[in-house]
């Protein structure tokens, strides 16, 4: 076999083709066609078809030929170790003493080391994996794996002998060396340890992390944590900062390793996302002055929604909906039903036997409108109370809304036009237009979805918007409505009655919404409500197209910022720097449909105060991304703006706090185990402090084997010949008794 | 259409009722947006139920004459396993003898319209103690809400201060100080009074009072006025008077 091929085949190890793929694609062309041609010339001649097979595997022998098949022999030679240095790339090896990094001081050895080993010395970079390049001290890498980097040696030079292994490290590790020693991989060299650590102890105050809880509660007290860190028992000054303003500073006495914690109480009043920073105070010799500043995000969420029912007559509408804010725990609900009027004085019931209470109107439309996150006048007519206060009372609540403060107004014989809020200041707020002369219709009717009430999340009462309208053709009729003059040009009407229609000859609304600067307003012109509850209850299906409605009104009317007609929302309120975030915009118009190829024009406000302008255009779903990555540490401000229709604005934190920072001081004793585990391996291991004149162990005498790549073509191999011979003569043979020449 | 369609029978009724008992200012004249989401009393018709509907008419009248609450007059009779049930969240069942159980499919129907807001006031007429109608109210109560107990109401319970402050229900006479009911999460949406509640307001066709409540006359006439607007506020507006706003309110008024 050796002679057939011209190859010692027990070397041979890969069997490659020479030939450029042009040639091979020529070769088979030129074959096929002469095949093609001495079957035209042979056909209906006798045994063409023995011929024909016989001329078709000299052209397969041809072809492969022609693709000049190579045997590649491998053959080894014996050579020197290597000696593989690896060297710690992460931030920690950053840390500065003299104007010189743990890093640069590493490379200087490196530099020597190159110079002084004989053979060849492999150098490798590590944080979580390996890498050849060298690194510049401003990226340097994150996490810090030592037990991989030493695994990774081990299988890269899996079979050799190495004349030294050489890790250069400042002992900080970020994994699980400590607890996975005993499981390391026996070293294929002897280890030597350099380690990185300054002469005299570093100084370096920082904030270890801050905790959060990640969000927090409207009107709840949550707990802002530092975690600082310092010169063991002396005291740090930490600051807690919103808007660059100091809130509140706390002296933290440090414990006897250098640990300490300042908490901060923050009750914040509105929901949203915001901003604040802790700080500690920099010193001259800090080698790490980034670590003494947090900046977090907050995203402040309600806890509960707090609801003022406010009831003219007590009803069963006014029954139902009081039942149904009872039972959802996240409503804390006020309320307060006129159970007597002046009219009802006349059934001479003294007062002592009576179990009512003044309606406190004037505390509540004033001191503490503020309070709620939303306000009903269910059926209620404000005359008889608020009397001569009533310009000032109603002012007040149009203002509340404007302010962000949510309200509805149900029908009934004391509401809109019947309760005289014509001309008042909750007019002004309202979706609807009063001020016509017939105000109400005992009249019963289904109301209909119009095409805003069909997208609209107040109106969905079931998963999908095809059962959700259905669900509303199966709910059952009203009782009457109060008529309306005309809805407002901003406003959208979400149900509206099947036939009657509104001063301005449109079809008149029964449910309608509006905006009102920051605030949102509903109007549910009907009394009878409270029906929808029955309507699955009588089936035996429960009450959730009700709940359903209610609960969806709720959730628009407080006006989650999440919720909101604009929204920017980023991926992450707290990022770390060089991370890659998503701004998310998302927009709809006053129907709440999305608002497709919409430009925003926006603006991220750097911490350093410098502005990038942006454009982002919306898709059909009204929505539009930035992607970012933050290379400021610091609070981030986003505002993105479209003529008067959005003006919307978000934050971010962005930290610098990487775990490589938080403990600098280098790790002697875990680097010392190391090389204590590794001699028990019985692996030669020594530690060396970068600062000592020892040399590295180098076993000159480790040995490898190189295999040497030898390619032997097989184009003019005997092989050919003694296949190609017999094939030649056969065909010729036949070609003959057929009668050819 | 306009606003005032449905009012002029309700003004006729008021002033029969005005007439009869000689009261001369007549209350606030208003109507609902349809006469179907006023208040109204709907009477349960089972074989051996009462028929009390002037009770409950003038009953109504001191509720619309007393309160804000606007009133529906007519006093319809539903069945327990009908549809029409959910159109009444305020029924009451009158009787003076036992009932027979009612059919399994009432059951679900009634025990549906409990829990989604609606209200059963049965008023026991028998003028005893333990009576048979009691007996059948048990067993009622026990299929619609096996694992609740119908229990006495105690003195705190907000149906004694929803309107008036009592002490203890009253009607026709005055056998037990204590309403029972069945306590669904917060809210008592069956409540059982064998004082003979509609016996003490049954008027006959000249407007009069047909009984005379013992022992105490139309005092206790006065108080059963008093139970049952208590009622009739109770379940529309349940634990109201419970509300943290409210009980400071009471206290400081050393009435609670």
């Amino acid at each position: 076999m050796e002679w057939l091929l011209g190859v010692n085949i027990e070397t041979v190890h890969a069997l490659e083709w020479a030939s450029p793929t042009w040639k091979v694609f020529l070769g088979i062309a030129l074959v096929a066609l002469s095949l093609l041609g001495l079957w035209r010339g042979r056909r209906g001649m006798p045994k063409v078809g023995l011929e024909m097979l016989l001329w078709s595997i000299i052209g397969v022998v041809l072809v492969s030929m022609n693709a000049e098949p190579t045997l590649i022999s491998e053959v080894g030679t014996p050579a020197d170790g290597k000696t593989v240095v690896l060297v710690d790339a992460s931030a920690s090896m950053s840390v500065e003493s003299n104007g010189n990094s743990r890093f640069d001081r590493a490379q200087d050895i490196v530099r020597r080391l190159q110079k002084d080993v004989t053979g060849d010395v492999e150098v490798w970079y590590f944080d979580g994996s390996l890498t050849q390049s060298v690194p510049s001290v401003v990226n340097l890498g994150h996490q810090t794996d030592l037990a991989q980097g030493l695994r990774s040696v081990y299988d890269r030079y899996l079979g050799q002998d190495l004349q030294g292994v050489i890790l250069i490290t400042d002992g900080i590790d970020r994994s699980v060396l400590e607890d996975s020693m005993g499981s390391l991989p026996v070293l294929p060299g002897p280890l030597s340890v350099i380690q990185m650590h300054e002469q005299s102890p570093i100084y370096d105050e920082s904030i270890v992390k801050v905790d959060t809880g990640g969000f927090a509660f409207q009107r709840l007290n949550f707990e802002v944590t530092a975690h600082v860190r310092g010169t063991p028992n002396e005291t740090l000054t930490v600051k807690l900062r919103k808007s660059n303003n100091v809130v509140n500073e706390k002296t933290v006495s440090l414990d006897s390793t250098g640990s300490g914690k300042a908490t901060f109480m923050i009750r914040p009043l509105e929901v949203g996302r915001f901003a604040w920073d802790v700080e500690i105070p920099v010193d001259a010799r800090d080698v790490v002055p980034s670590n003494n500043y947090f900046p977090v995000v907050i995203k402040v969420v309600r806890d509960e929604v707090r609801v003022l029912q406010v009831c003219g007559s007590p009803s069963y509408d006014q029954k139902f909906l009081r039942l149904f804010l009872k039972e959802d725990p996240s409503v804390d609900l006020i309320s307060f039903f006129i159970l007597r009027t002046h009219d009802d004085l006349s059934s001479n019931w003294s007062s002592d036997e009576l179990s009512l209470i003044a309606f406190p109107y004037e505390k509540l439309f004033t001191e503490e409108l503020e309070t709620f996150d939303l306000v009903i006048f269910q059926n209620f007519n404000y005359q008889p109370f608020f009397t001569y206060q009533s310009e000032e009372l109603l002012g007040n609540i149009a203002q509340y809304v404007r302010g962000g403060g949510g309200f509805v107004m149900i029908g009934g014989d004391r509401s809109f036009d019947l309760g005289e809020y014509g001309n008042t200041a909750i007019e002004d707020i309202l979706p609807v237009n009063l001020g016509t002369l017939e105000q109400s219709s005992e009249e019963g009717f289904v109301p209909t979805l119009t095409e805003s009430g069909k997208v609209h999340p107040l109106t969905q009462l079931s998963s999908t918007t095809e059962e959700s309208q259905f669900a509303w053709t199966q709910l059952p009729s009203m009782d009457g409505y109060n008529r309306i003059a005309s809805v407002k040009s901003d406003a959208a009407t979400l149900l509206q009655h099947p036939t009657a229609k509104d001063d301005a000859g449109k079809p008149l609304s029964i449910l309608s919404v509006r905006e009102v600067e920051k605030g949102r307003v509903m109007a549910l012109n009907v009394d009878s409500s409270w029906r929808w509850s029955y309507s699955e209850a009588l089936e035996g299906e429960g009450n959730q197209a009700y709940l359903r409605f209610w609960k969806n009104a709720l959730r628009w009317l407080i006006a989650d910022p999440d919720d909101a007609r604009a929204v920017i929302q980023p991926s992450r309120e707290n990022a770390l720097m060089g991370e890659e975030l998503i701004l998310t915009f998302r927009t709809r118009d006053t129907q709440y449909l999305p608002t497709s190829k919409q430009t925003l024009d926006v603006i991220v406000t750097e911490p350093n105060g410098e502005k990038q302008s942006h454009s982002v255009v919306t898709d059909q779903n009204g929505e539009g991304q930035i992607v970012m990555t933050p290379s400021q540490q610091g609070v981030y401000q986003v505002r993105a703006v479209n003529g008067d229709n959005v003006d919307v604005q978000t934050v971010f934190a962005v930290s610098a706090r990487i775990a490589e920072l938080e403990d600098i001081q280098p790790n002697i004793q875990l680097m010392k185990s190391l090389v204590e585990q590794v001699s028990q391996q019985d692996v030669e291991s020594i530690w060396i402090s970068e600062h000592e004149d020892v040399q590295p162990i180098i076993h000159n005498k480790a040995k490898r084997t190189v295999l040497k790549r030898e390619p032997r073509p097989l184009a003019l191999a005997p092989l050919w010949f003694i296949v190609l011979s017999p094939l030649l003569m056969a065909a010729v043979l036949v070609r003959r008794r057929n009668g050819g020449r | 259409m306009p606003h005032n369609i449905g009012y002029t029978g309700r003004r006729r009724f008021l002033k029969i009722l005005g007439a009869c008992m000689g009261i001369a200012s007549a209350p606030r004249l208003s109507w609902a947006l349809g006469q179907r989401s006023q208040f109204g009393i709907a009477e349960i018709d089972l074989p051996t139920s009462l028929n009390r509907t002037s009770a409950w008419q003038r009953g109504l009248f001191e509720v619309q004459n007393s309160t804000s609450i606007e009133i529906n007059e007519d006093v319809p009779r539903v069945v327990l396993d009908s549809v029409d049930l959910f159109n009444h969240p305020f029924t009451v069942l009158i009787g003076n003898s036992a009932f027979d159980p009612v059919s399994t499919l009432a059951i679900e129907n009634l025990r549906r319209y409990l829990t989604y807001g609606g209200f059963l006031l049965l008023d026991d007429a028998s003028g005893r103690r333990e009576s048979d109608f009691l007996e059948s109210c048990k067993r009622l109560s026990r299929r619609l809400f096996p694992n609740l107990p119908l229990a006495a109401l105690h003195g705190d319970h907000s149906v004694y201060r929803s309107f008036f402050l009592l002490d203890q229900p009253t009607g026709r006479f005055q056998i037990s100080p204590q309403l029972l009911g069945v306590q669904l999460n917060t809210i008592t949406p069956l409540i059982v009074n064998v004082n003979d509640l509609s016996g003490a307001l049954m008027v006959d066709d000249a407007g009069q009072y047909v009984h005379l409540p013992v022992p105490d006359g139309d005092f206790q006439r006065r108080e059963s006025i008093k139970m049952l607007i208590n009622l009739v506020l109770y379940a529309l507006t349940s634990n109201y008077k419970h509300d943290q706003v409210h009980v400071a309110e009471l206290l400081r008024r050393d009435e609670f």
